[in-house]
């Protein structure tokens, strides 16, 4: 009798595919529980469980226990995920705000435009209706929506104040795009999403005797964040000197100055506290000599970074211009340095060693080294005032360029990085840093690893820690609250060749927002 | 020149010396020996106290040879930055004591600081853009230097002079020279001496 029930049991709990079904991938299934554990039942067969809904095809979310969920919403119909409308339908903002002040959003056919990812000018640009940071960008409400490289965070709108949706925007890497403008002199605004380390715009103009820059920068709350220094001048009624100026600069909160052709403005220059996600305003311009608004239009390219906090890669690619013959020959192994004697050098390796293990304390690893050589016999002594035309020559956007050179101009100077320079941007008049080899006449290869990382990590976003009037001038120094250093010459920011190469946790977490890493 | 009378005139800014070598006290040496900078003249007058110290001091640096090299190659360098603006001529001492320090390279072994020491000269020589015959006829000899690094640089410090009377030796030169880097170095000054009167 016992027996027989048994038999009953088995024979009903298999027919109904309870927990426990063994149907492999491809195998016909009615319902989840038919699927063997990793897998579930989706159009009558068993796949495997989502991670994210972009598994599941159009149509569908991706739930927590990694099922595929029909999306049920309809033309019109409140949603707040691209997951959450049919199949055709895509969830758009309106525009509007309900009465908790979110935006609102609807599901809607989709648009002519290009899929998500891909680089906008504006909604119309892309079939689900949101450009955002020049790409085009799916609505979410949590990861699971994304595709598996993305994050679902919070983004600013672009028109209206203080609001921000949830959108899929990625995980990892740097977002670039243009920044339109049609005037000396304009308002641009520059979203911080949630969950960005940094955010950098690069400001270009084609005539090298104008310069280009920011001229303010207010945060999403209307608080100044920067300001443009005051312009030294001699003149009997000018309230503005040379110290006036510094001071100025070492004010502001967001460090910059425009510069001749080229510019960058880096957010934040500080380590913490973590920058507010929102729309930055930024009024871009280009200024004539006394910083009067010049007539170039800038081209503005921005960048926001989005590694998450950890250990992070750095690729370093090496230019060499032509070393045959130099002085300090007898510190290059004798021979002379280039793209292929520098890969069997001993020096050069030892180097390579001194420079990892600087970067390592910082969570920073190099995993790749290029080698090239430049035969540009105009640029093997090149003036730092006319430096733009050796930078322009770094080819790659990824890591840092560094160029080797026989000397530079003035003599004494032993290296050049801009200050923050464009990151992940190759080919501009700052792309990359440079060092004279004149240095290994009267120092060794360990200053010269030091003085490399030194302007690594100033175009990564990093100031002298100290400037030498320090003493006169208490605030002249960078923003970083480093308690742990009693004597600034015990760091790698330190100015002077004769420093230590220590980083702080708040300079290494600071480089480690750079878009320059991956 | 002999350690007593540097020290003594470097009152605001040497220590005692220390065996064979200058000690500068720390703040000059630091600022005379940044990565990335050359040292600014309002940084110099406030350490310095003076314009008229921070130059005598810096001049004691350049003439040096038991100062810190690294420290002694920026001195030379900045000296150009205390000439006033043109059309006035830079001051006699800056400019003697920079055709001192090309004198003494001829003296020297031509070692590669001897080079360096030469160039940071050569470079700030030209830089005063004083455009003296004299100063013409200083730095021509030295376009037939052995070293290519000397050769630019003169070529780039004739340029900066801006006295025609360049143009003859500098065109001599650019018969025979070989190097690439030096003949693009000449071609530019021959170039732009043409603008000059």
């Amino acid at each position: 009798m016992l027996r027989g029930l048994l038999t009953l049991v088995v024979a009903v709990v298999a027919g109904a595919g309870c927990p426990g079904g063994n149907g492999r991938v491809g195998d016909a299934c009615g319902g989840n529980d038919d699927c063997a554990g990793a897998l579930q039942c989706l159009n009558r067969s068993c796949v495997p469980r989502c991670k994210v809904a972009p598994d599941c095809g159009d149509g569908y979310a991706c739930d927590l226990r990694g099922l595929c969920q029909p999306a049920t919403l309809e033309q019109s119909e409140l949603c707040h995920s691209e997951v959450d409308c049919a199949p055709g339908l895509t969830c758009q903002l309106t525009g509007a705000l309900d009465v908790n002040g979110k935006l609102v959003a609807r599901c809607n056919t989709e648009g002519p435009g290009h899929p998500a990812g891909t680089e906008c000018h504006d909604d119309e640009d892309c079939h689900a209706g949101t450009c955002a940071l020049g790409h085009c960008v799916n609505l979410c409400s949590i990861a699971q929506d994304c595709t598996g490289d993305e994050q679902c965070i919070p983004i600013p709108h672009p028109v209206l104040p203080n609001a921000m949706f949830n959108g899929c925007l990625p995980e990892k890497g740097a977002l670039t795009w243009t920044i339109p403008m049609n005037s000396p002199s304009a308002e641009i605004l520059l979203p911080f999403p949630g969950g960005a380390r940094s955010a950098q715009l690069v400001m270009t103009i084609d005539d090298p005797n104008q310069k280009v820059g920011a001229q303010s920068v207010l945060s999403n709350s209307g608080e100044r964040l920067y300001r443009l220094p005051c312009t030294p001048s001699s003149a009997p009624d000018s309230t503005c000197d040379a110290v006036a100026s510094q001071d100025d600069y070492f004010r502001n909160q967001i460090r910059h100055r425009p510069g001749f052709g080229q510019s960058v403005l880096l957010i934040p220059s500080i380590s913490s506290p973590e920058p507010k996600p929102g729309m930055y305003r930024v009024q871009v311009s280009s200024f004539r000599a006394n910083d009067t608004t010049g007539s170039a239009i800038p081209q503005v390219t921005a960048v926001v970074q989005f590694s998450p906090e950890g250990q992070m890669s750095l690729e370093a690619h090496f230019f060499f211009l032509d070393l045959a013959d130099h002085p300090c020959a007898a510190a290059m192994d004798s021979g002379t340095l280039s793209a292929s004697t520098a890969l069997s050098s001993v020096a050069f390796k030892g180097f390579l060693g001194e420079l990892r293990t600087i970067f390592y304390h910082a969570n920073i690893v190099f995993n790749n080294f290029t080698y090239d050589d430049i035969r540009n016999p105009e640029l093997n002594a090149p003036d730092v005032a006319d430096i733009g035309n050796l930078l322009r020559l770094g080819k790659f956007a990824n890591g840092i360029n560094v160029f080797f050179v026989r000397s530079l101009s003035p003599i004494g100077i032993q290296a050049f990085a801009p200050n923050p320079g464009p990151a992940g941007r190759a080919g501009t008049r700052q792309s990359g840093i440079v060092i004279g080899l004149d240095t290994l006449c009267y120092r060794d290869w360990s200053v010269l690893a030091r003085i490399t990382s030194h302007e690594i990590a100033r175009y990564m976003g990093l100031y002298h820690n100290v400037e030498p009037e320090v003493g006169k001038h208490p605030t002249w120094r960078d923003q970083i609250n480093d308690d742990d250093f009693d004597d600034p010459r015990d760091n790698l920011m330190f100015f002077s060749e004769f420093g230590d190469t220590v980083l702080s946790r708040e300079q290494g977490a600071m480089l480690r927002r750079s878009a320059v890493l991956q | 020149m002999s350690r007593g009378v540097i020290s003594c005139a470097v009152l605001l800014c040497a220590l005692p010396a220390q065996g064979a070598m200058t000690v500068l006290p720390p703040a000059v040496a630091d600022a005379l020996t940044q990565i990335d900078t050359p040292p600014q003249k309002s940084t110099l007058n406030e350490m310095f106290a003076t314009p008229d110290a921070a130059l005598e001091n810096l001049r004691l640096i350049a003439l040096d040879p038991m100062v810190e090299f690294g420290a002694q190659l920026r001195a030379i360098r900045a000296l150009p930055t205390y000439c006033p603006a043109a059309p006035q001529p830079c001051s006699a001492t800056i400019h003697t004591t920079l055709v001192a320090l090309i004198d003494a390279y001829e003296r020297s072994p031509h070692s590669p600081l001897d080079v360096l020491r030469l160039r940071a000269a050569v470079e700030a020589l030209g830089v005063t853009r004083a455009g003296t015959s004299s100063d013409v006829a200083e730095l021509s000899p030295l376009l037939g230097d052995p070293s290519r690094d000397v050769r630019a640089t003169v070529a780039q410090a004739l340029r900066n002079l801006c006295n025609a009377e360049a143009i003859e030796p500098l065109r001599a030169r650019l018969q025979i020279e070989q190097v690439e880097q030096v003949r693009a170095a000449l071609t530019a000054a021959l170039r732009d001496l043409r603008q000059c009167p």
